[in-house]
């Protein structure tokens, strides 16, 4: 019993709360991102081996964030082989996590994680040029998608991505594959459908232009009709071609997890209930202002303006997605707590039978109580350098350089200002963050 | 007794902990280059040997080659254009058709010319040699050698997943065009089929 406890005491004290994160997110505001690297580096210990693959998504996405693409690929690349040994389960440290909690485990990172890591790196891969990888990217987000659909049954919200898929259908026009390109944004323009019903991110304006494009390249005219009759420009297939400039926007603090202490009751043989505390985490939201952002494209001779659209609620995507693990898995299997309570009934019985004093044996049920109250404690470790969400703006351009500045929605604070090479039937990435 | 017994419980669970935190020693085995070894289950180098000899072997014993040499009483002259990764997995293309390369030359049956970095290299040199070059080994402008067809393709994966269970089943596809006619004088195709199993669980 008292080793019971001293174990799960040890096991629990071992990992701290994170508090470096408090600097690694100030540098981040600032972007300052060499700072928050070595911040992050000065502190590998606290992630351990437990959290390497943690220690991979932050190092990963802060080298995006600071445009060191190569290190952010690398790092990422480490933290997927990771996740793909973690598929196999050490059974003895899962029993050990059944009798005192999932800290114990190494972080495998949730499903929306894992699928952010290859959306990223399909970032990293546009950036670089590397169109064919990009996709390769893309199209490892699906098969994750559809394997994690099964894990579900499909009771799962989180199927489909609407963001990669538009983001695939920009990378097949910018290689001349058009049919491919109408594919992926027919299949965006679906899924947010369900994307603005699920996390309240409806279609960007601009899908329907992209569709009535890519539809009457390719004569399908039936198509092209419907898109327009929904919203959609027209297009005039004469026209010269433009370049496209993707503005994608990094804003807001992700989400971090805070412990919910949930009671269950579970009566004993003899009828009596037992209340226990069982400790779930839940998302908690750090970006609460809605802010879209204002773009200004200049060249010699023009100057445009237009507004950002969320794209990738990333907040609310996380909040669906372990709400959906809780309850599709975790507390479907009868979770801890019940695991924890026939083990209590065992040893209660046993002090019973061993002992004569009634009010010793009462100390002794108390005793076990407590203890497996005080070794419930929630898994809160989270990828928490993610962006709150990822807005889009575009733009099709003639041919040129143009300077960018992406400011405030009312126009008064810069975030960003950046000379883009626009080339005709090419795609320029543009990525700004404020992740404040 | 009892407290005996959760002692026990507790050593067992230290062990394994103490067991399963230890760090494994590094080896290093020679191996011959042809030999086929699997480790993820990825594309490597075995896959994209075996396929290019297969093709190439395929694509010399169609008519198109005898059919050419009795037209223009020459071997054809062909040459590698791209090999597209459409696949779900980092494939280098470029070893594959350097595989491909060596093929087409090693068989003697078709004559071959450099690709479109290469040959960018060798003109810079020529252009080099017109200033440096003595008169007897300078070498002349526009005597290239236009290849008559181009060989050029994509790589694809189909995967199947169930929980650990992965079936990965690549196909490499490869044409022949002619570059005077743009006709496809020979389409093949290469299919590998892989099962990868990964366990759930270990001790």
């Amino acid at each position: 019993m008292f080793l019971y406890a001293a174990l799960s005491f040890l096991l629990i004290a071992c990992s701290g709360s994170g508090e470096f994160y408090k600097n690694v997110e100030s540098e981040i505001s600032k972007n300052n991102y060499r700072a928050a690297i070595d911040e992050v580096k000065k502190n590998r210990s606290w992630y351990g081996d437990k959290s390497s693959v943690l220690y991979n998504l932050d190092m990963g996405i802060l080298y995006h964030y600071a445009g060191e693409y190569d290190s952010s690929i690398s790092n990422f690349f480490a933290a997927e082989n990771q996740i793909e040994d973690l598929y196999t389960k050490s059974i003895s440290l899962q029993v050990l996590s059944f009798a005192v909690n999932d800290n114990i485990l190494p972080y495998e990172g949730e499903d929306f994680e894992k699928v952010l890591v290859n959306i990223f790196l399909a970032l990293n891969y546009a950036n670089k040029g590397m169109m064919d990888d990009a996709l390769v990217e893309a199209r490892k987000v699906d098969l994750k998608l559809r394997e994690y659909s099964r894990k579900y049954e499909e009771k799962n919200t989180y199927q489909e991505d609407a963001f990669i898929r538009y983001i695939t259908g920009v990378l097949y026009e910018s290689a001349g594959e058009i049919n491919d390109a109408f594919i992926s944004y027919r299949k965006a323009y679906e899924t947010y459908g369900i994307y603005s019903k699920e996390y309240g991110t409806k279609a960007p304006d601009f899908l329907l232009d992209d569709l009535v494009r890519t539809a009457t390249q390719l004569s399908f005219t039936e198509e092209a009709n419907q898109y327009q009759s929904l919203g959609g420009k027209v297009y005039d297939k004469s026209a010269k071609t433009d370049g496209r400039i993707l503005v994608i926007v990094y804003a807001g603090k992700g989400p971090i997890k805070k412990e919910e202490r949930p009671t269950v009751s579970i009566p004993d043989t003899s009828g009596t209930l037992h209340t226990f505390q069982v400790a779930l985490p839940k998302f908690l939201p750090r970006y609460n202002r809605f802010q879209t952002y204002k773009v200004l494209a200049v060249s010699n001779d023009d100057s445009l303006y237009t507004t950002t659209v969320t794209a990738e609620n990333i907040t609310a995507i996380a909040e669906k997605s372990l709400n959906d693990r809780l309850v599709l898995t975790y507390l479907k299997s009868g979770g801890r707590a019940l695991l924890k309570f026939l083990a209590a009934e065992k040893m209660k019985s046993e002090i019973k039978k061993s002992g004569k004093d009634k009010a010793k044996n009462f100390l002794g049920s108390l005793a076990v109580d407590l203890v497996i109250g005080a070794t419930e404690q929630a898994d809160l470790r989270t990828w928490r350098t993610l962006p709150s969400e990822i807005q889009l703006a575009q733009y099709f351009l003639p041919s040129g350089t143009y300077k960018v500045k992406v400011s405030d929605s009312n126009g008064l604070q810069t975030i960003k200002e950046e000379t883009v090479n626009v080339k005709s039937g090419r795609t320029s990435f543009l990525i700004i963050n404020d992740i404040r | 007794m009892k407290s005996s017994f959760n002692f026990a419980v507790v050593v067992l669970i230290l062990g394994m902990v103490a067991f399963f935190g230890c760090s494994q020693q590094k080896t290093v085995t020679r191996v011959e280059p042809g030999t086929t070894i699997d480790l993820s289950g990825d594309w490597n180098d075995t896959d994209s040997r075996l396929v290019a000899e297969e093709m190439i072997k395929d694509v010399l014993s169609r008519p198109w080659v005898g059919e050419f040499k009795g037209e223009k009483s020459k071997a054809p002259t062909v040459i590698v254009g791209t090999v597209r990764n459409r696949s779900s997995e980092h494939i280098a293309t470029l070893p594959f058709i350097k595989n491909l390369e060596r093929e087409l030359i090693n068989s003697g049956r078709v004559d071959f010319v450099a690709n479109k970095e290469e040959r960018q290299e060798v003109r810079e040199e020529r252009q080099e040699q017109q200033d440096n070059a003595s008169d007897e080994t300078v070498k002349r402008f526009r005597q290239e050698t236009g290849a008559d067809f181009m060989l050029q393709g994509d790589i694809t994966t189909i995967i199947d997943q169930a929980g650990g269970e992965k079936v990965k089943y690549y196909q490499v596809n490869l044409e022949l065009v002619n570059i005077e006619s743009n006709k496809k004088v020979w389409i093949g195709e290469k299919k590998i089929k892989k099962v990868v199993s990964q366990s759930g669980s270990k001790f």
